[in-house]
C-alpha cells in the first residue's frame, strides 16, 4: 500500500483490488513457517509491522506470597507485611516474565497488564503481555536499539510505536507500592466533631504517606535502571479492608535516544457524526 | 391492480451498513446468514478427577509430596465438544449456500447452571471471480468490511477461529494452613502461582504446539472461578490467519483530531 496512509480515503477501486488479492491469497502457500499468537488486535499487528517488529506470543509472569493472619497483628505491622509480600510477588512475576522473554529471544514485551489480588492468606501478582521481535535483514536487526536484555513495558502497541518513532525507547516496568494503616478518628473524636465541618487530617496524612512511599520506591527503581524517565504511570489507589490503604504506581522507564525528535503532526477534522 | 412480489434476490446479512458497503466493494457478495447452535447438559466439575502433579508444599514435610496442581481435561472436553458440534452445523449451512467464506462471525460458548450453549453466527459470502477452496473448505473470520481489507493489505488471509477451554485446580486443602493464619508473611506459594500460570498457558500450548505456520491474533482470555474452591477456568478465543505476502504496511501519519 505504498503512499497510502491511515486517514487517507480508500477508494472502491482499492477495495476491489484487495478483494482480488484476498481471492488469490487464499490459494497461496503460507510464506513463513513461523506463526505467532498474540492478544494484539489487527491494528496493533499492522502498526508493529510498520516499525519492522513482529508479534511472537503472549507471556505471563506470576508471584504468590503468603500473608499472616491480619487479626493477629497490629494494623501497622499488617500494612508492612502487605508491602513486603506484594513487593516479593511483583518482583518474582517481573523476573519470571523477563526470563520467558529471554527464553523466546524477544526484543521486548509490550502492553503488560499488572493484576494484583489480595486474598486473605496470600497475595497474587499476575503480569501478562505480548512478546515482540525485530525484523532482521542480512543478519542485522532492523530495530535501532540492541538491548542487553528484553525490555518490559506496560505501554500499548500504539504508544510503543509512537515512542520509538520519536526516538525514545522503553527499558523496563517499574513499580512502587506503599501500604499504610490510617485510623481516621476514634469514636470519641467523631462524637465531638459531630456538628463540625472539619478535615480528617489522619486520612489526608495517611494518603500523603502512602503516595510518598510508593513514589520513592518508583524513583529508586528509575535510578537503578539508568533511565531518562517514567511514562504512562498508572495509579492503583484504594482503601482496603479495615484501616489499610494502598497506593501502587506502575509505569515504563524510558531512555531518550540520541536522535530523539518530536514527530510531525497532521491535524484532522473528522466530519462524521 | 398490481401485486407486489418479494424480491428474491434480496439476501439478509448481519453486517453493519459500513461493513456491507465495503465488503460489496471488495467483491464479497453476501448469500445469507449462517448459524450453528448447540445446547446441552454438562456434568459438574466435582464429578471429574483431574490429572494432578505432586510436589513438595513449602509448609509441609519436605519428604512428603502432595497433590499440587490438577488439569481437568475431560471436564473441558464438554465445552470443546459443544463448540465443535455448533461449528459443524454452521459448516453445513455454508456448504448448502455454496459460500466461499463467512465474515463478521461471532462466537460464544457460555453456561448457565448445568447447561452449555455454543453459538456461531455470521454472514456467508461468495467472492466474485474466486475459485472455491479444495475439499469443501471455506474460510471464516470475525472481521468484515474495511478491517478485513486491512488484514489483506497487511499480507494476511483469514482462515478460521480459535477456541480453548482449560480448567485447573490447586490443592485447596493445602491452603488451609495459610488461611487459618499459620506460617507468616512473605513465604512463596508456588502451587498457587503454578495454577495461575498454567490456566493461562495451557490454553495457548496446544496452539503453539500445533500452529504449523498459522498465526493467531486478537486472542482474548477470560479467567473465572468455577464450581469448586481453588478451580480456575481460562477461556480463549481468537482469529487464525495465514501470512501469504510480505508487504509491510507504511508507518501511519501522526494526526491530532480537532473534534
Amino acid at each position: 500500500m505504498s503512499g497510502e496512509r491511515i486517514g487517507s480515503p480508500v477508494s472502491n477501486a482499492r477495495l476491489r483490488e484487495l478483494g482480488k488479492l484476498l481471492g488469490e491469497g487464499l490459494h497461496l502457500p503460507t510464506r513463513s513457517s513461523k506463526g505467532y499468537a498474540s492478544t494484539l488486535s489487527l491494528d496493533d499487528v499492522s502498526l508493529l509491522r510498520g516499525v519492522h517488529c513482529y508479534p511472537m506470543r503472549p507471556l505471563f509472569g506470576a508471584g504468590t506470597y503468603s500473608l499472616y493472619d491480619a487479626t493477629k497483628l497490629s494494623t501497622r505491622q499488617h500494612a508492612d507485611d502487605l508491602h513486603q509480600s506484594w513487593r516479593l510477588a511483583f518482583d518474582e512475576a517481573r523476573q519470571m516474565m523477563l526470563k520467558q522473554a529471554k527464553d523466546v529471544q524477544a526484543l521486548g514485551v509490550t502492553g503488560i497488564q499488572v493484576a494484583s489480588a489480595f486474598e486473605g492468606s496470600h497475595i497474587n501478582v499476575v503480569l501478562s503481555g505480548n512478546a515482540i521481535e525485530s525484523a532482521w535483514i542480512e543478519g542485522k536487526q532492523v530495530f535501532p536499539i540492541n538491548y542487553r536484555e528484553p525490555f518490559l513495558s506496560d505501554l500499548s502497541v500504539l504508544d510503543f510505536v509512537k515512542l520509538t518513532h520519536a526516538g525514545w525507547y522503553p527499558l523496563s516496568l517499574a513499580c512502587g507500592a506503599h501500604f499504610v494503616s490510617v485510623n481516621r478518628r476514634d469514636i470519641a473524636t467523631a462524637v465531638k466533631q459531630h456538628s463540625q465541618n472539619i478535615e480528617l487530617t489522619a486520612a489526608t496524612e495517611g494518603l500523603r504517606e502512602a503516595r510518598a512511599g510508593a513514589m520513592q520506591e518508583l524513583q529508586t527503581e528509575l535510578w537503578q535502571s539508568g533511565a531518562t524517565g517514567v511514562v504512562g504511570v498508572k495509579v492503583d489507589e484504594a482503601e482496603m479492608y479495615g484501616p489499610i490503604w494502598r497506593f501502587i504506581a506502575c509505569g515504563t522507564t524510558v531512555w531518550q535516544g540520541v536522535e530523539a525528535k518530536h514527530p510531525e503532526i497532521h491535524y484532522v477534522l473528522p466530519v462524521d457524526d | 391492480m398490481t401485486s407486489t412480489t418479494p424480491n428474491t434476490s434480496a439476501v439478509p446479512s448481519m453486517l453493519s451498513p459500513a461493513d456491507l458497503a465495503a465488503s460489496v466493494a471488495m467483491g464479497l457478495r453476501p448469500v445469507g446468514v449462517v448459524r450453528g447452535y448447540y445446547c446441552g447438559h454438562h456434568v459438574h466439575v466435582s464429578k471429574f478427577s483431574g490429572v494432578w502433579t505432586f510436589q513438595h508444599c513449602p509448609h509441609d514435610d519436605p519428604k512428603h509430596k502432595q497433590a499440587w496442581c490438577g488439569y481437568f481435561k475431560d471436564y473441558d472436553q464438554q465445552w470443546i465438544n459443544a463448540y465443535n458440534v455448533a461449528w459443524g452445523r454452521l459448516r453445513d449451512e455454508v456448504h448448502k449456500l455454496g459460500a466461499h467464506g463467512v465474515i463478521g462471525c461471532h462466537t460464544s460458548v457460555t453456561d448457565h447452571e448445568s447447561e452449555i450453549e455454543a453459538h456461531h453466527y455470521g454472514t456467508a459470502v461468495v467472492l466474485d471471480g474466486a475459485e472455491a477452496l479444495p475439499n469443501g473448505r471455506f474460510w471464516i473470520t470475525s472481521l468484515a468490511g474495511h478491517r478485513l481489507a486491512r488484514l489483506v493489505e497487511a499480507g494476511y488471509v483469514p482462515s478460521g477461529l480459535w477456541y480453548a477451554h482449560t480448567t485447573v485446580a490447586q490443592n485447596w486443602g493445602c491452603m488451609d494452613y495459610y488461611r487459618t493464619g499459620n506460617g507468616s508473611s512473605g513465604h512463596i506459594l508456588p502451587h498457587v502461582r503454578e495454577q495461575l500460570l498454567y490456566a493461562r498457558q495451557s490454553g495457548l500450548k496446544k496452539f503453539l504446539d500445533d500452529k504449523d505456520a498459522w498465526s493467531l491474533y486478537g486472542l482474548r482470555q477470560t479467567i473465572s472461578v468455577v464450581g469448586e474452591p481453588g478451580h480456575l477456568t481460562c477461556v480463549s478465543y481468537g482469529d487464525l490467519v495465514r501470512h501469504v505476502r510480505s508487504e509491510n504496511p507504511e508507518y501511519p501519519a501522526s494526526t491530532l483530531s480537532l473534534a
